[in-house]
């Protein structure tokens, strides 16, 4: 399959060919960027509004100074102004909402001033000072954005930060009407490009974490766990407990935590329970392997264990030998040059950017617990003879739902990170798949299910659409935590009594193969739809057959279909 | 001690590297000092030569032992001398650090 550049659009009242070249040579991703004509912000924006073309990039940078915006000067500013620059703020924000469905994501730096701009000095916060009007703008602008799904602002002074030199850059301002330092480009670029590789899906699931000196200081089968450099009057131990409460952020937002470390598990556990600075716990965790293996071979079998892509995955260890033994087996696996000095870990953690998520759902906070929680079912299918009894022990429930407001943010997630029970991969914003789903001829649905050990939440997505005397299964999405429960039978029951009850007479799905989909193909053939290649037929005469031993919950118009 | 020459030279190949960073794939500079980059025949368009030459100066100003001001410079020049390859740039700077 071919992969088509994203192309981007910077539309700017500076010269911004700086970005657009820095972004059309990011690795991450392949862009190319362009830069609308030099002064022209304002006709470009409004042309954008006009074109008769309904897609007119992948992508919209709109970058731009205060001052292109509203008035802002040295002189005190009055209300007068305020409201004037507030209304100007409105109109700019405007233009970009109307103009906004033409692309799939919009990006507006915030406004910045340099640091020669004082005001009116040290009281320049206070109403009336142009930081304080600044920051009223920029507020508005935050405000006025929030409801999009598309348009996001971005933390220009975050980009001024990282770059340690002089970032607004007085000789390029007046020579090139380039405001900044080359670095605050290269900065912006790479946020920009990290935030399209984690809007489409490709942001890293599973963190696995070396022990000595990267999550605590020391060796501890040299000192144990009593000695470690952890929390207490120690710059270094400090800084470790920094480091945790990062990563225990991390774990928050969905991020799965491992770990894999050559030491004794037993001590090493015994480390983790008792410190009394440590602020990861061993539930914190979702699988370890702490031995004297190869530790390449450790992350490849809990990749396996976790059912995660090894492209999903960051190893992060303070040992060079370790990292370059992991990069050489796993090339998959994101190992980023690890500072030596202990201090920095916070910063090169936050450097890495490749678990951003445009949102954090509830599914995500709870995601360690649901890995937990199927540790316990794994446990419990040992002990129960066959895969129906044990499927039947775990008192399944699966709620199915429309998909709308209320859970398209999950839906999309699910819908753009899922790879391998996935029928057609397409690739959605949050605001098409919903306008997708509300077309009148689609019939869109989401699937949670819940057990005795836990709720896995919402972990499937299937839609139709309806064609004349026909039924698509488009989307076929299942989380790879609840494959082979039983939920596909569910999944396709419920599409094929939608089907029915729009009247058509067949429902079909056309399986369309990816390097990691090939489970949907199998579930497909050994299903009891039938096959004509890549093509999956159901006549909607007969109701698809699922386990009696699941409770399923339907909305009224598909438990209709299966009560008649 | 490093002499002046090579100092300038491996400030340029820092430079060009930089400058290529954020180039359109389809133009690099090869870094051959002959290469015509500068002015109305050159390669670069005057956005790119300001951005290298910022980067030219700010590289030389982290090296020499007391810092210059070419861009500064340069803008005083006369346009019939003003450097048109980075052979020419490079003597132009060398004349400018020894005097």
């Amino acid at each position: 399959m071919t992969v088509s550049a994203i192309e981007c659009l910077i539309v700017s009242d500076f010269n911004c060919e700086n970005l657009a070249g820095y972004l059309s040579h990011q690795r991450m991703l392949q862009l190319q960027a362009s830069c609308s004509s030099f002064g022209q912000l304002w006709p470009t924006l409004l042309e954008l509004g006009h074109s008769h073309r309904s897609t007119c990039a992948d992508v919209l940078v709109v970058w731009t100074r205060p001052q292109g915006i509203a008035p802002i000067t040295g002189e005190a500013i009055g209300n007068g102004q305020l409201q004037f620059a507030i209304g100007e703020v409105d109109r700019f924000c405007d233009t970009i909402l109307a103009i906004e469905n033409r692309f799939k994501h919009v990006f507006i730096p915030l406004w910045v001033l340099p640091t020669t701009q004082r005001g009116i000095g040290f009281a320049d916060l206070k109403p009336g000072g142009m930081h304080w009007l600044l920051g009223r703008m920029n507020q508005r602008l935050i405000d006025n954005l929030s409801q999009s799904t598309r348009c996001f602002a971005l933390n220009t002074q975050k980009w001024i930060e990282q770059c340690r030199v002089n970032a607004f850059d007085s000789k390029l301002w007046y020579m090139a009407k380039i405001p900044f330092h080359r670095s605050v480009f290269q900065e912006a670029a790479l946020e920009i490009s990290s935030a399209l590789c984690n809007l489409r899906g490709s942001n890293r699931k599973l963190l696995i974490l070396d022990l000595d000196d990267t999550l605590w200081g020391g060796v501890l089968g040299d000192v144990g766990w009593e000695n470690l450099r952890l929390g207490g009057h120690d710059a270094i131990g400090e800084s470790f407990v920094e480091f945790q409460f990062a990563i225990k952020a991390l774990k928050q937002q969905g991020v799965l935590l491992a770990i894999a470390s050559k030491n004794e598990d037993s001590v090493a556990i015994q480390a983790i329970e008792n410190h009394p600075a440590m602020i990861l716990k061993l539930d914190d965790f979702v699988a370890r392997r702490i031995n004297w293996n190869d530790k390449a071979q450790n992350i490849v079998a809990m990749v396996e264990e976790l059912n995660v892509g090894v492209d999903s995955v960051v190893f992060i260890d303070d040992n060079p030998n370790e990292r370059e033994r992991v990069k050489s087996a796993c090339p998959e696996v994101l190992v980023p040059d690890w500072p030596k000095d202990k201090m920095e870990y916070v910063n090169a953690l936050s450097a890495l950017r490749c678990f951003d998520k445009a949102n954090v759902t509830s599914e995500d906070s709870a995601r360690t617990q649901m890995y937990h929680a199927e540790r316990k079912r794994d446990a419990a299918k040992k002990a129960v003879g066959s895969v129906d009894d044990w499927l039947a022990s775990l008192e399944m429930v699966i709620r199915v739902e429309r998909i709308s407001e209320s859970n398209i943010k999950r839906a999309t997630q699910l819908l753009n990170k899922t790879n391998q029970m996935n029928l057609s991969t397409r690739r959605m914003t949050e605001s098409e798949f919903l306008e997708w789903c509300n077309d009148s001829s689609t019939f869109a649905y989401a699937f949670s299910v819940s057990d005795k050990f836990g709720d896995s939440g919402l972990t499937g997505v299937g839609t139709i659409k309806i064609n004349g005397d026909e039924a698509r299964i488009q989307d076929f999405v299942l989380s790879c935590r609840v494959f082979g429960r039983k939920v596909e039978e569910i999944m396709v029951s419920t599409l094929v009594d939608a089907a029915r009850l729009s009247g058509v007479n067949s429902v079909t799905a056309i399986y369309i193969e990816t390097e990691r989909n090939k489970v949907t193909r199998s579930f497909f053939e050994s299903s009891a739809f039938v096959r004509e290649g890549d093509t999956f037929s159901w006549s909607t005469e007969s109701f698809y057959p699922f386990p009696d031993w699941v409770v399923v919950s339907r909305p009224p118009e598909v438990s209709a279909a299966q009560d008649n | 001690m490093k002499k002046l020459e090579e100092t300038i030279r491996e400030v340029m190949e820092v430079a060009i590297a930089e400058l290529n960073l954020g180039l359109p794939h389809s133009l690099k500079v090869s870094g051959d000092y002959d290469e015509q980059l500068f002015g109305e025949s050159g390669q670069l368009s005057s956005l790119d030569t300001v951005n290298f030459l910022a980067i030219v100066e700010e590289k030389l100003n982290e090296t020499l032992p007391s810092p210059i001001r070419l861009i500064e410079e340069l803008m005083q020049e006369n346009d019939s001398v003003l450097p048109t390859t980075i052979g020419e740039l490079a003597r132009f700077i060398s004349n400018l650090v020894r005097n």
